[in-house]
């Protein structure tokens, strides 16, 4: 859950925009298995959106998690199978773990979370007083904190990498709009993740 | 096509960028030059009402001389008999501090919370503590005790006088200015290896009046004023009314948060030793002046006095008084904050021109005079490359595109680095993005006249 109202709502829109994206590029082209790759990275979008917020983090946990293990297992197959590209195959299969991993231990690291208002700070300038902010102090456990920051770390390089991709395919070829597109999205989720594990620490 | 065919890299059709620097530099060279151009009437403004704040401590002692000073007299009444004479000024008023005069030739301060002040605003009132007279009352602003004229030129350097909405004004102005001088410096400094010699970066050039003297004389000043710049913008945001919020958010997650003394007192409700016998027990304790005592704000607390001087040395010790008893509950020294509260607290003091008394002021008086100078040398220089024929009235641009020459792997970790600081700083994120729009638009609207 994301105690800031703004940063939920750039997650919200981030998210159902790649879920949008994914689903798109399924319905245009390619293979069936890669069909199924879309349609789980749509799913795991509606998963970080409903996980943004404090009424739905919570709902359906057990199949969530049953779910994204599959899916993290699908791709790992795809690693095995598949001749190209393993790395990336590779990546969304930690996706999916993590994706699986949050919704797991999200109420264990909520469960200390408190608002926490901040000082006045100084209000020597007139009509400057600071205001009071409000924001959600987690008090995760340890083994949380240490895996989340691992992840946070992995997903923002990953997202960071996805999106310097992008940004090379998108001065190139006019005609490959819808790769670059994609690799935009891969990099959205990519940071999107960063952002959720950060939450967690 | 497969996910592996459709995320394969086809090299062939992709340009191959501009390496290092010679990439670097046009973006770089858009960002401070239109990020300049914008915030550069708001970041005069604010040097401008700065100047006119910076010298708010003088002007008070002339303004309200007969409020603040008395003659020298024998002897000095009680603070509470001090209090009592106030008190029967403001019926309405409920004492909320009091400042002791602090030498034989000032007033007292006796500070009221009353119905009708707006937030942080106080009504005060001075004694004569050798004479009981009372000089006069005035409406003062914030834990500084501002009076009128400062609180004014405060409000005009923070919002213009226009409320929240003014703010925005020098929360952008203090959002950009980072921006603008790490990207002049990295400029200057970066120029070619030719202009590169150490005279020619660190001081500015002579011969005819023109754009290239310009440059230099703007490029000089900015990279001796960078760092008095930088200060200037990271302390200016503490204050500011969304990047504040993040900087307090900040400081409350790192624990960095100015420590507060503890006043709990289990004394009996209604027992009092009053403000004399609290402040003679916190002398002898080694609290110098100035200071301010602060009655108990309810049961179970008890008296805090709290250090008041702002200029280095900073004198800002607290002492917690049992009201029932007139003893010493609890102590809070400023020499065991945390670095980081001790920096806040010079760093806000320092902006204000407090800190070093008259050095601090002509410092902060040079550096904003010397923002003001590269501005206008900024948009001069713009004016400078205008074409000489033709309709076009402004000088040109920096060239579009130069985000088509950075390599990916520099120019995504600067996307991603700048998403994160726009959020932190919702004015510079959002307007960002209107530049970056604006930016299309223009470019869009372009093509179609080319075309």
């Amino acid at each position: 859950m994301i105690g800031e109202l703004g940063l939920r709502w750039i997650v919200t829109l981030a998210f159902a925009a790649a879920g949008a994206f994914c689903l798109y590029r399924c319905v245009r082209q390619g293979s069936a298995a890669h069909r199924v790759c879309d349609v789980l990275h749509a799913l795991m979008c509606a998963g970080m959106v409903a996980m943004a917020w404090p009424a739905a983090m919570d709902v359906a946990r057990v199949p969530q998690i049953v779910f994204f293990s599959v899916a993290a297992l699908w791709f790992a197959g795809m690693v095995v199978a598949g001749r190209k590209n393993r790395l990336a195959f590779g990546y969304h299969a930690l996706m999916m773990a993590g994706m699986a991993w949050m919704v797991l231990v999200m109420p264990l690291a909520m469960a200390g979370a408190m608002p926490a208002s901040s000082g006045a700070g100084s209000g020597d300038h007139a009509g400057m007083a600071m205001g009071g902010a409000t924001t959600m102090i987690g008090d995760s456990p340890a083994h949380v904190t240490i895996v989340a920051a691992a992840l946070t770390v992995v997903f923002l390089v990953a997202g960071t990498a996805w999106m310097a991709r992008a940004v090379d395919a998108g001065r190139g070829d006019s005609s490959l709009r819808l790769r670059t597109a994609g690799l935009v999205t891969n990099g959205v989720m990519g940071l999107g993740m960063a952002l959720m594990a950060a939450v967690l620490i | 096509m497969s996910i592996a065919e459709r995320e394969a890299s086809p090299a062939a059709t992709t340009p191959a960028p501009a390496a290092g620097w010679a990439a670097l530099r046009p973006l770089l060279l858009r960002l401070h030059f239109y990020a300049g151009v914008f915030v550069g009437p708001f970041l005069v403004i604010a040097a401008l009402t700065g100047i006119a704040y910076i010298y708010t401590p003088q002007l008070e002692q002339a303004l309200y001389d007969h409020e603040l000073h008395v003659p020298a007299g024998p002897g000095a009444l009680s603070l509470d008999r001090q209090t009592e004479l106030a008190r029967a000024q403001v019926p309405d008023g409920k004492i909320t501090a009091v400042r002791p005069a602090p030498t034989g030739t000032d007033t007292t301060q006796v500070i009221f919370d009353r119905p009708g002040l707006a937030p942080s605003y106080h009504h005060t009132v001075f004694v004569d503590p050798h004479t009981g007279e009372v000089r006069g009352a005035l409406e003062t602003y914030g834990s500084g005790q501002s009076m009128p004229v400062r609180s004014w030129l405060s409000t005009l350097h923070s919002s213009l006088q226009l409320g929240d909405f003014g703010r925005l004004y020098s929360e952008l102005a203090a959002s950009w200015l980072w921006v603008i001088v790490l990207a002049g410096l990295a400029l200057w400094i970066g120029r070619r290896r030719r202009e590169r010699r150490a005279r020619s970066v660190l001081l500015p050039a002579g011969g005819a009046p023109g754009r290239r003297r310009l440059l230099s004389w703007h490029g000089v000043v900015g990279l001796w004023a960078a760092a008095g710049l930088l200060f200037l913008s990271a302390t200016g945001l503490t204050w500011s009314l969304h990047a504040g919020v993040s900087v307090s958010e900040l400081r409350s997650a790192l624990d960095w948060k100015t420590p507060a003394i503890s006043a709990a007192a289990a004394s009996p409700a209604g027992a009092d030793v009053g403000f004399q016998a609290v402040r003679d027990a916190t002398a002898r304790a080694g609290l110098s002046d100035p200071v301010e005592l602060r009655p108990p704000g309810k049961p179970g607390k008890g008296y805090v006095v709290q250090q008041i001087q702002r200029s280095w040395p900073e004198k800002q010790d607290s002492m917690a008084v049992d009201p029932a008893t007139g003893r010493i509950t609890n102590t809070l020294r400023f020499d065991d904050y945390p670095l980081a509260a001790k920096l806040s607290r010079w760093g806000i003091d320092a902006h204000m021109g407090l800190l070093f008394g008259l050095a601090n002021q002509i410092v902060l008086t040079a550096l904003a005079v010397g923002l003001i100078c590269l501005v206008v040398w900024g948009y001069r220089m713009w004016w400078l490359r205008r074409p000489v024929r033709g309709e076009t009235r402004f000088g040109r641009q920096p060239v579009r595109g130069a985000w088509r020459r950075v390599p990916g792997r520099v120019l995504a970790p600067v996307l991603v680095g700048a998403a994160v600081v726009g959020y932190f700083l919702p004015v510079l994120g959002v307007s960002l993005l209107g530049f970056l729009l604006l930016d299309v638009v223009l470019g869009l609207r372009n093509r179609e006249v080319a075309a």
